[in-house]
């Protein structure tokens, strides 16, 4: 019960406060273990106690083999039959169908590459922030870009390693709405303490509003987005940048963290991010422009907080 | 009489002489003076320690090569305007007010023999420590020590024609706001036409952005690019000669109107990048109307050296490396593509 008190401690990221039907049934299995265990502990210090206190040769020999047999063979193996029998099933994928939404999420040094692909509709491209409806089953395809990540959402689902080469697909399914966290939990370089991600789960009608929304091109360029080449590694959609080295930008400013959930969205986080990624980020990939008058960089950070 | 050497004697006497050590030091009679010069003992005692130093040092940290095989120009620019003052040059006497120091800078015609070109190095590279002789004003630039090695290595037999031949060119016209003697250091170098007397480690002034060429001289002055050549001649320059001398090489005719032409590799690097090792195009910076230097019809062997520059020593990580965006982007570049991007750049040409 005290473990679970600490679930109070942070809502956004806690394996014991799930929003999703994977991390419940975790978090279920958790419990039951660990009451099994607080039984099993106090039956037998109860026992080892009663043997100290017993005199010796209160039991024969027959009675005290049967002892062995039953405390040390048979009761155990029910118990751990029943705990494997009910714990099987949270080991079974949800079962997914075509018309389910698969999200794309690519682990990158150190910030996370997502694509929405809705059936029926065209995939549409974002980055460091997953959005899930709640109460429909969502069909997450893993995959490392770089070198070896593992995707963590811990009110969601269990984690699960993304490998370069390789597609792990973890299906999950809210089941409330919120504003969550998730983490890279492989170590992927000098930053990955620093690789997270938000997580939002929206009522079915509204997370299809937004996935309309962000499938839409920006409302417009910008001439010093474009005079400092940041178009090389990064798209804006409907602006001819085009770079799909680093995030996608086109509806940055509706995000509510930048450089993959480590800062808040501010315009002088942003200027200060775009002149220093690294002092943000050690070995962040995208190179610092120190180049840049601090002024243009604070014109360019209002500008991509105007993509919502 | 006997006397008996005991710890606490020899504890003493020790104590007595770093005393008198201290007074004398803290009486000031010791003689500081540069005018009196040393004692013919305390001169060679010196020199001999100095000598066997740079022996020692050189042997184990000079590099193997270190003298360059060409490129006098630049060092000798160098020499003319930061070495020549105390060491001469071929038809150019010492100045007598740094030929009164203790000790004198030694003439190189005679001194430079004494030492190999692993000795050379070490000393321009590090200074020495009493004498006057700075060290290297950019430890980032090897390079540049390495063509000085070479310059050095010929003053012994250099005629002062050839001297003249090597530090001076024809200025050209005036420019408003830059004395004469400011624009011959420059066109010393980079020649009257700013094309760099097709020497391979200058670049092609003419037809670069002047707000770029601008921004250079800035950083030269300030340290932030490195180069001891380049800093020297900057740190001299005030803000409006600086703007003045930018204007006057960027209007000249040179670089930014041959199309490069060169390897299908190469072409691809620069107008696509490498987005599988995530290497952005070249074009998407450096292209008109953007505000980045002029890469087309450089000098090719410029462009490589920069490049080279930028991804530094493989020995060294990434993370102890600059994070700027150039350094970033070159150590990107795969390492057999480094030539043929620049002879691309360069419009097909070395």
């Amino acid at each position: 019960m005290a473990t679970l008190s600490l679930a109070g401690c942070n809502r956004h990221q806690s394996a014991l406060a799930p929003f999703g039907v994977e991390a419940s049934s975790t978090r279920d299995l958790t419990i039951i273990l660990l009451i099994g265990a607080v039984v099993i502990a106090v039956a037998m210090s109860l026992l080892i106690r009663h043997a100290i206190r017993t005199p010796g040769e209160r039991l024969t020999h027959r009675q005290g083999m049967k002892l062995v047999l039953w405390a040390g063979g048979v009761v155990p193996t029910i118990l751990l039959f029943t705990l494997l029998v009910t714990s099987l099933p949270a080991m079974r994928p949800l079962p997914t169908s075509r018309a389910d939404l698969t999200i794309n999420v690519e682990g990158e040094q150190f910030w996370w590459r997502v694509a929405y692909r809705p059936p029926n509709a065209a995939r549409v491209v974002s980055a460091n922030e997953v959005r899930v409806p709640v109460g429909r089953t969502v069909a997450l395809k893993l995959m490392g870009g770089d070198v070896i990540h593992s995707f963590w959402i811990p009110g969601l689902a269990g984690k699960m390693d993304m490998i370069p080469g390789r597609t792990n697909t973890l299906v999950v399914r809210a089941t409330k709405p919120g504003r969550f966290r998730g983490v890279c939990t492989e170590f992927c370089g000098l930053s990955h303490a620093l690789m997270a991600f938000d997580v939002v789960a929206m009522e079915p009608a509204a997370f299809d509003r937004w996935l309309a929304a962000e499938a839409k091109p920006a409302a417009g360029g910008n001439a010093l987005f474009a005079q400092y080449g940041c178009g090389g590694c990064h798209a804006i959609r409907g602006t001819g940048e085009a770079g799909a080295i680093g995030p996608d930008l086109t509806h940055f400013g509706a995000r509510q963290t930048l450089a993959a959930g480590v800062l808040p969205m501010t315009t002088a986080n942003v200027a200060s991010f775009i002149r220093h990624p690294e002092k943000t980020k050690p070995g962040v990939r995208m190179p610092a422009f120190d180049h840049m008058p601090p002024a243009d960089a604070v014109a360019l950070a209002r500008y991509l907080q105007g993509l919502k | 009489m006997t006397l008996r050497i005991t710890w606490k004697r020899v504890a003493a006497t020790l104590f007595t002489l770093f005393a008198a050590g201290m007074l004398f030091a803290w009486s000031g009679l010791f003689n500081v003076a540069a005018s009196s010069g040393h004692w013919p003992v305390t001169d060679w005692f010196l020199h001999w320690v100095m000598r066997n130093s740079v022996k020692t040092h050189a042997a184990f940290s000079a590099p193997d090569d270190p003298r360059a095989q060409q490129e006098l120009v630049s060092a000798a620019g160098h020499f003319a305007g930061a070495c020549a003052s105390c060491h001469g040059a071929p038809g150019r006497r010492p100045s007598p007010v740094m030929q009164a120091a203790t000790p004198p800078a030694p003439d190189l015609a005679v001194n430079a023999k004494e030492w190999t070109d692993k000795q050379l190095f070490w000393i321009l590279q590090h200074g020495v420590k009493y004498s006057g002789m700075p060290a290297w004003g950019a430890p980032e630039r090897p390079d540049e020590i390495r063509r000085m090695v070479a310059f050095v290595r010929r003053l012994p037999t250099m005629s002062v024609a050839e001297y003249r031949s090597l530090t001076e060119a024809a200025a050209g016209a005036g420019v408003a706001g830059v004395k004469d003697g400011v624009l011959a250091g420059c066109a010393g170098c980079h020649g009257a036409d700013g094309r760099g007397r097709g020497q391979p480690d200058i670049p092609v002034l003419g037809g670069q952005r002047p707000e770029y060429l601008l921004a250079a001289l800035d950083a030269y002055a300030q340290g932030q690019r490195h180069s001891a050549v380049m800093g020297n001649a900057a740190a001299a320059l005030s803000a409006d000669e600086m703007r003045a001398l930018a204007g006057h090489f960027a209007a000249m005719p040179g670089i930014g109107t041959n199309a490069p032409a060169g390897s299908a590799a190469a072409q691809r690097i620069v107008e696509k990048g490498l987005p599988e090792i995530q290497l952005p195009a070249c074009a998407s910076c450096h292209a008109a109307g953007k505000g980045y230097p002029v890469l087309n019809g450089q000098r090719a062997s410029y462009i490589a050296q920069r490049l080279r520059q930028w991804r530094g020593e493989k020995e060294v990580v990434d993370a102890r490396k600059s994070h700027a965006t150039m350094p970033v982007i070159a150590r990107r570049i795969p390492a057999e593509m480094i030539d043929p991007l620049a002879t691309y750049l360069a419009g097909g040409q070395q």
